[in-house]
């Protein structure tokens, strides 16, 4: 009588171990999923971040009035003046290269455009348009080691207004963040 | 069949030993039962597909009109693009390099369209809607009418054909497939 109690009582400890052990691996197997959703979830939210710095930034380059055509003091929807290109260019540059110093104008446009890099390519009619088809506006890459860039393209039109011309053009706005 | 109601009845009419062994096993049952499900949920979140970016959504939405605005506005033979449709869909008077007003803007939009939109490998249908027998339509076979494709978006814009009645019309659709 008391061995087959004891065999029972064996099997009943046996049973609720094995119970607590199925419990821990589904505990386990719990933790593991809700880790990586959360990985997956904090990823996503940094990409997320990362692309509306870059909207901000495609906006404020598509509304700056520096560089947009205007007629009769009225703004162009997509529309940038080639001589108010020019001229930016030649500030920029000037100014990255140390020929100037004028660290004021370069921080104003440091505060708008960060880490980013501004491209024009010309696409139509081909003639008149610069050498390679190209106008690098501002170039900022960050100083980090390891750095990406998410990148867009806006179709907008470049007018000469002595000549009175619009060119159709991509511009190419990629904005740099420190990866890693 | 063994129903609940049948399954109870035994259940109570049955020996204490015997309705342990059930009650047990029923249990078990439950226990595989929460296992396959949760597994099931587990599969169907991780093959779930990633939400469409915020950026991806923008450049959609932002690109069809650009590129219509922008088209329209491009010089071409001494006009814009705008001025060789409306003439196109009119007297076809404006003659470029012995070319119709019809046959230069059907190769400046193609000319455009070849070093963007297929450069940049979208799926798109885009038409230019004329009151005359003539029709510019470019399409990715991907995207072509009548395709079951999700349709990103649209840019649309009107040419007016004033004094002359009627109008033009541009049509960019980009298309996800």
């Amino acid at each position: 009588m008391n061995k087959r109690r004891r065999k029972k009582a064996q099997a009943q400890s046996m049973e609720m171990i094995m119970i607590v052990i199925v419990v821990m691996i589904l505990i386990w197997v719990g933790i593991v999923f809700y880790s990586k959703f959360k990985t997956q979830g904090d990823t996503g939210k940094l990409r997320e971040y990362r692309e509306l710095d870059m909207l901000e930034l495609a906006a404020a380059v598509s509304s700056m009035p520096e560089l947009g055509c205007s007629f009769a003091q009225a703004k162009e929807v997509s529309c940038f003046d080639k001589y108010k290109l020019d001229v930016f260019k030649t500030q920029i540059d000037l100014v990255q290269a140390g020929t100037i110093d004028s660290p004021g104008s370069f921080n104003y446009y440091y505060d708008q455009l960060g880490n980013s890099k501004i491209l024009l390519r010309y696409v139509f009619p081909d003639d008149g348009i610069p050498e390679n088809d190209e106008l690098l506006l501002y170039d900022n890459p960050s100083t980090s080691d390891t750095q990406g860039s998410e990148s867009l393209k806006i179709p907008v039109v470049i007018h000469e207004p002595i000549e009175d011309v619009f060119s159709f053009a991509v511009l190419e706005i990629s904005y740099y963040y420190a990866a890693g | 069949m063994f129903s609940a109601l049948q399954f109870w009845r035994l259940a109570i009419t049955m020996q204490p030993a015997k309705r342990k062994g059930q009650m047990e096993l029923m249990g078990l049952a439950l226990i595989v039962v929460i296992m396959v499900i949760a597994l099931f949920m587990a599969i169907v979140f991780l093959a779930r597909s990633p939400p469409s970016t915020v950026k991806e959504s923008f450049q959609y939405d932002q690109l069809a009109t650009n590129f219509i605005v922008a088209l329209l506005k491009t010089s071409d033979c001494d006009v814009t693009v705008e001025k060789l449709i409306q003439d196109c869909s009119l007297q076809q008077r404006i003659t470029c390099g012995g070319e119709t007003s019809c046959d230069q803007v059907k190769s400046t939009i193609q000319e455009i369209k070849n070093n963007t939109l297929d450069e940049w490998g979208l799926y798109y249908n885009l038409v230019v809607d004329m009151p005359v027998d003539f029709e510019i339509i470019f399409a990715s076979p991907e995207c072509a009418e009548g395709q079951q494709v999700n349709r990103a978006t649209e840019g649309f814009q009107p040419i007016s054909l004033y004094p002359s009645p009627g109008q033009a019309t541009v049509t960019l659709s980009l298309c996800k497939v």
